[in-house]
């Protein structure tokens, strides 16, 4: 009983400070988010540029720290984790729970190509992100076209049985054992094998996501992708095919997370199923909700903000999930468009109100009928 | 020309018929209206055509091909183009944006080529901007193009529902509603909208309420009662039609 | 064996058959899918664990405490996390349905420690046969409390006045709110009752598996989920009887496919049941108004 009045007691002051801090960071991003969308699109490309420069020089200034390098890592790997579920639940508006089969998917593709046959890395990275995107498509196929409620479910069921078969089918994944002894990647000869080269791989590997992300988002696949998250039946009625949209967004983010899980395997040259459990994909869905869902900007500061965060938190490692469960509600009920949304960074953040107010037809299509 | 035809349409919920039997044509370059009483089966006869329902009995025949089980962005992209009744704009997109998301049935950039910017995908794009704003520019809503549209006045909202139809590039506009809880000098700038759609050579159908719009406007009224079709005829018949005054008044309510 | 197998699998469905009633009432009632709801069942196991062996009571108000605590934390849930978005659009209530998942997961980690934690032996197991049927008494009083409580259930749902304004509440909260009912009221009723059963079932787990452990309501909810898709999301009679499917199914899955599949069987037939008939097998479709 002394116990439950101890956790009652941290998670109630937990729960105050988040609560606080929200408010407090809203009012902050809210801030961030009218300066971006005010200014002009030279300065926006020369804070860029700045930016990048500084994610650029940032391992070198840090050589000496291998546990700075070491997070950073962790933090680019989660970005590119992230950015992929992004472009199913920000873009396509479907909520997918089991985002981290399709990462285990990737991780084991390349753990066993490299391992058993010698394969290079790059030959296994894009067969890692190949496969994913099949497993996408094989599970979107019958699950896309139903209601987001069930597709919550149907992903988490997958993550399950994907996890059952690792750890039973010992003939080909060890089991529970894992796969030790992944290689490093070689390129011409030239190894991979310094946590200051893996910084750069995985450097390019989030370019290429945000690259992607970002095109995506203004192309016409986007526009459809946005129209269809907002009210599918309006955008059928422009003529945009609504499944055939939610399934590409489906096996283009499971690619993404297979070529997370590739790289994972190949920095830690371990995997094993416990790896990828459900906590894994709630917390990449977490990074996702807090950084504002659909804005890639926003959805870069969650990965950032939720890998550091733990780290730095150390003491109370054993409240984290408790904390995470507590994030996700709070954001919900206080800040349900995350940090930086999609809409505050269009200026049109005072809409947000009126824009949820629209969305209601999702309630009133349940209450009603 | 017969743009639209339908024979013996008939939709039930179950018991309930909500459509009966309904022959309706229109002719191409026409503004036909349909009216009736709340709940005389005009919306379900517009979500018939547009393929969110499929009728229980009857065909719908569009330029010659027949709306068989035809997904409704398969008949948008074959050129029927609606608004809502409730407004359903897309709520995170810009004024723009909505209207660009309307030519997305009449583009065909692939994944890659949109990524990579090829030449084709850019060329599209331009066209698609072009385009939109073009139509921004025809209904004098480009002032606001950036504004998020749900956040815009009533009025608004709903000229930006027609742009954002009309972009998807119709033979075949329908109109649901298109004044509703608009004020007179808001209703007499939609009929003005609607002639000027209609001059660039659409074709119009319109579910209205607002008897003074649905008389100025059409070339020809379709009433509905009850899901059956009871006149059909010119405005000035419509408006002597003895059963028509019935359905909205009741029996002897004329007295 | 065969035998012996389906009466473990009507012992077990029953269990999820208990578990998706209050599912699926919650869903009839908000149209939210619970991801609480597993955790409820393991806080009803945990709080009569506590009942057992902490407080030293005997097993039926341990049983009551069970379901009186899991009770009380699905209304606070239905309170505190739910209420506030109740009017937001529904992936948002989704969210806050997981993260309250993910908080009482680890709520139970902290204070009672994430290892399994052992139920105390309290009825004597004996083994009955009836007409070729091989049932042990914990079956049999599974099955007896499990039949006790639908039974309670149906009468408050069919004759009282809380049940009728459930079931009115349950086809549409904006007409029911406009008739008079206090359909805030309904809400948390309609957690208070499906909690409570959440946690009878897991009470009945534990003792049936003599264990309990923070993570057993994960499974447990997608089951019940599962069992609710079955026989068809918000409908009562179709829960308890996608609950019986599942159990037998599983029960002869585990037996004469593979034992380590054994969680992977729901999803197989939910995935299946998606393709085939995703109202389910009681349930009606409905379609959004346009």
């Amino acid at each position: 009983m002394a116990n439950l009045s101890r956790v009652l007691f941290n998670l109630v002051l937990a729960t105050a400070i988040l609560f606080g801090l929200i408010k407090i960071l809203s009012k902050a991003f809210d801030f961030v988010a009218r300066y971006i969308s005010s200014i002009d699109k030279k300065t926006k490309r020369f804070i860029n540029i700045g930016i990048a420069l500084m994610v650029a020089i940032w391992p070198i200034v840090f050589i000496n720290q291998p546990y700075v390098l070491r997070t950073s890592i962790i933090v680019l790997l989660y970005i590119v984790l992230a950015l992929s579920l992004n472009i199913v639940l920000g873009f396509a508006g479907q909520l997918s729970i089991g985002h981290s089969a399709f990462y285990a998917i990737g991780a084991y593709v390349t753990a066993l190509l490299t391992v058993n046959f010698q394969i290079s890395f790059w030959i296994a990275l894009p067969t890692s992100a190949l496969i994913a995107a099949l497993f996408g498509l094989l599970l979107g196929i019958p699950t896309l076209r139903l209601k987001g409620d069930y597709l919550a479910i149907t992903t988490i069921g997958f993550g399950e049985i994907l996890r059952l078969v690792l750890i039973n089918w010992t003939n080909l994944t060890r089991g529970p054992a894992g796969i030790p002894g992944i290689p490093f990647p070689k390129i011409f000869g030239f190894m991979i094998n310094t946590n200051l080269r893996y910084y750069y791989l995985i450097l390019v590997l989030v370019m290429f996501t945000i690259f992607v992300s970002y095109r995506l988002l203004n192309s016409r696949l986007g526009r459809g992708l946005i129209a269809v998250r907002d009210d599918e039946i309006a955008a059928e009625a422009m003529g945009i095919k609504s499944t055939y949209l939610k399934i590409l967004a489906f096996v283009l983010g499971a690619a993404f997370a297979g070529i997370a899980g590739s790289f994972f395997a190949t920095y830690i040259h371990y995997v094993n199923p416990d790896n990828f459990n459900y906590m894994e994909s709630v917390l990449i869905l977490c990074m996702v909700v807090l950084g504002g869902v659909g804005s890639i900007p926003g959805v870069i500061l969650g990965a950032t903000v939720l890998t550091i965060i733990p780290e730095a938190l150390r003491d109370i490692a054993t409240y984290r999930y408790a904390i995470y469960g507590i994030l996700l509600i709070l954001m919900m009920i206080i800040r349900p468009q995350g940090m930086l949304s999609m809409a505050s960074l269009k200026g049109g953040a005072k809409s947000e109100n009126s824009g949820n107010k629209k969305r209601n037809k999702g309630l009133r299509g349940l209450s009603g009928s | 020309m017969r743009i639209l035809e339908t024979k013996n349409v008939t939709k039930a919920f179950g018991g309930l018929v909500a459509v009966n039997d309904v022959d309706f044509h229109i002719e191409e370059g026409e503004i036909v209206s349909l009216i009736g009483p709340n709940g005389a089966g005009k919306t379900t006869f517009f979500n018939l055509i547009t393929g969110i329902y499929e009728p229980t009995k009857g065909e719908i025949k569009f330029l010659d091909q027949f709306l068989k089980k035809s997904k409704p962005y398969e008949i948008t992209k074959l050129g029927i183009g609606r608004t809502f009744q409730n407004i359903r704009l897309f709520s995170s997109m810009t004024v723009l944006e909505n209207v660009m998301a309307g030519q997305y049935c009449r583009t065909k950039a692939d994944l890659f080529s949109a990524i990579f910017k090829l030449p084709n995908a850019r060329k599209e794009e331009d066209r698609v901007m072009e385009k939109s704003l073009e139509i921004l520019d025809f209904l004098d809503l480009k002032k606001i193009k950036d504004e998020i549209a749900v956040s815009l006045p009533y009025g608004y909202q709903r000229r930006v529902e027609i742009a954002r139809a009309l972009a998807t590039e119709p033979k075949l506009l329908l109109l649901d509603e298109p004044a509703a809880g608009m004020n007179t000098g808001e209703k007499k700038e939609m009929q003005g909208i609607i002639r000027k759609i209609r001059d660039k050579g659409f074709t119009i159908l319109v579910i209205e309420h607002d008897m003074k719009l649905v008389m100025g406007i059409s070339d020809r009224i379709v009433v509905l009662d009850y899901g059956n079709k009871i006149a059909e005829g010119l405005p000035q018949e419509i408006q002597h039609n003895e059963r028509v005054i019935e359905a909205y008044l009741g029996k002897g309510g004329a007295a | 064996m065969f035998m012996e197998q389906l009466s473990n699998g009507i012992a077990l469905g029953s269990i999820y058959a208990l578990t998706a009633i209050g599912f699926t009432m919650v869903y009839g009632i908000i149209r939210l899918i619970n991801f609480v709801h597993g955790d409820i069942y393991m806080m009803g196991a945990f709080f009569a664990l506590t009942g057992l062996t902490v407080l030293g009571l005997p097993l039926i108000p341990s049983f009551l405490l069970g379901m009186i605590g899991a009770s009380i934390v699905g209304v606070l849930l239905a309170k505190f996390a739910y209420s506030p978005v109740f009017k937001a659009p529904r992936i948002n209530l989704l969210l806050c349905a997981i993260g309250a998942a993910i908080f009482l997961e680890n709520f139970a980690m902290l204070v009672w420690g994430p290892e399994t934690q052992s139920f105390p032996t309290l009825i004597e197991n004996k083994t009955y046969s009836i007409f070729g049927f091989k049932a042990t008494t914990l079956q049999l009083i599974i099955l007896g409390v499990s039949i006790a409580l639908v039974l309670i259930l149906t009468y408050i749902v069919k004759y009282t006045k809380l049940g009728r304004a459930m079931r009115c509440t349950s086809q549409d909260m904006e007409a029911a709110k406009l008739m008079g009912i206090n359909t805030n009221r309904v809400v948390y009723f309609t957690f208070m009752i499906g909690s409570s059963l959440g946690a009878a079932a897991g009470v009945l787990v534990g003792m049936y598996y003599k264990a309990a452990y923070p993570m057993m309501g994960f499974t447990a909810g997608l089951k019940a989920f599962v069992s609710a898709v079955i026989g068809g999301i918000g409908n009562i009679p179709g829960a308890m009887l996608g609950g019986l499917i599942m159990g037998v199914s599983e029960s002869l899955g585990a037996a004469y496919i593979s034992s380590g599949y054994r969680d992977a069987i729901a999803f197989i037939i939910l995935i299946f049941i998606l393709l085939v008939k995703p109202s389910g097998i009681l349930g009606k479709s409905v379609k959004e108004k346009v």
